[in-house]
């Protein structure tokens, strides 16, 4: 989902910067009150993090002949909202982009838009609106974890499509064109990247549970429901 | 089923390096070059439309000098993840574990 560096004429790499700076912003607010206020939180924070670290940068081979990677936001993007999400991004793609020429300074605000904050913004509503629903909860993760990896690639190749318009027939054959290339690659990993948030979340309700009911990731009845179904 | 989401998510990726070999087998039969990054590809794209990158990370830091460099750093940020949720995870686990005993 990477834009590589100077990939993104003026005005566009600009205007990505300026939607995805408030954003940042208002993350690091909710991040340092979530700091002051709750700090027994913090380790799961930090998995969080660590998972946004480790699988995007973990290239996969997929159906199309072509490697891509997952996102891994889908832990943060849950627990913590899309905004705090935003700055666990914007971590990851600064260490990448200064030390691994994996996009750059200037697309870094395109890229900070599509993987740290409409891919969590998407998949932390749908988890929102599914548990209000009484999906059972394994599927809801999955389905959110899915959309936070899918969307994201779906969103670089809009960012690219903005930016590229194709010479016969502008925006949608050149925004379909991208899609092939990002988000047709992208459908098998973010099912297994589903999956394995899945087991991830099992494993934290197992060792940790009292950390998911401080963020309001589900209630105390559901809690013990999910509870149950484990241990059968 | 205690293992239920376990065994789906193996048998989900024993299905994705199925698919991988059967993908590789046919890429390496006709002769092309595969497994390239989609994000090379989307820029290669966007080059064939005639666009000249104007800046790159070697003006400000650099780009990794060869592949190994490369996977070397990528390996970095794994481990600094990995190592993260190692930590935390086994400290959890003990935790749980003490509290268990003390019971």
């Amino acid at each position: 989902m990477h834009i590589m560096e100077g990939f993104l004429p003026s005005p566009w790499w600009q205007i990505w910067w300026i939607l995805a700076l408030p954003c940042l912003i208002y993350g690091f607010y909710k991040l340092k009150k979530i700091m002051d206020e709750n700090r027994e939180v913090l380790p799961l924070l930090g998995v969080a993090g660590g998972f946004i670290f480790v699988l995007s940068a973990l290239k996969l081979p997929s159906v199309t002949g072509s490697c891509s990677h997952p996102t891994g936001t889908a832990l943060s993007a849950i627990t913590f909202g899309p905004w705090i999400t935003a700055v666990l991004g914007f971590i990851v793609l600064l260490f990448q982009s200064l030390f691994l020429a994996h996009g750059g300074l200037t697309t870094l605000g395109a890229n900070m838009f599509s993987m740290a904050i409409v891919g969590p913004f998407v998949g932390y509503y749908a988890y929102k609106g599914l548990d209000k629903l009484n999906v059972n909860f394994f599927a809801i993760v999955f389905i959110a974890a899915f959309l936070c990896d899918l969307v994201t690639y779906c969103v670089t190749a809009l960012e690219l499509a903005l930016a590229f318009p194709a010479t016969a027939g502008g925006f949608l054959p050149s925004f379909a064109a991208f899609l092939g290339v990002f988000a047709i690659t992208q459908i098998p990993l973010a099912i297994v990247e589903g999956l394995v948030f899945v087991v991830i979340f099992k494993y934290i309700i197992m060792l940790k549970p009292e950390l998911l009911l401080k963020m309001k990731v589900m209630t105390e009845e559901k809690m013990e429901k999910v509870k149950g179904g484990i241990e059968e | 089923m205690k293992y239920l989401y376990e065994i789906i998510t193996v048998i989900a990726i024993i299905i994705f390096i199925g698919i991988f070999l059967y993908t590789d087998a046919m890429v390496q039969a006709s002769g092309v070059e595969g497994w390239g990054g989609t994000d090379g590809i989307g820029s290669e794209m966007v080059e064939e439309l005639g666009y000249e990158p104007w800046i790159d990370n070697s003006d400000y830091t650099f780009t990794p000098p060869s592949g190994e460099i490369e996977s070397c750093l990528f390996a970095l940020q794994a481990t600094i993840g990995g190592l993260l949720i190692g930590w935390i995870f086994g400290s959890w686990y003990t935790e749980r574990k003490i509290k268990k005993n003390t019971n």
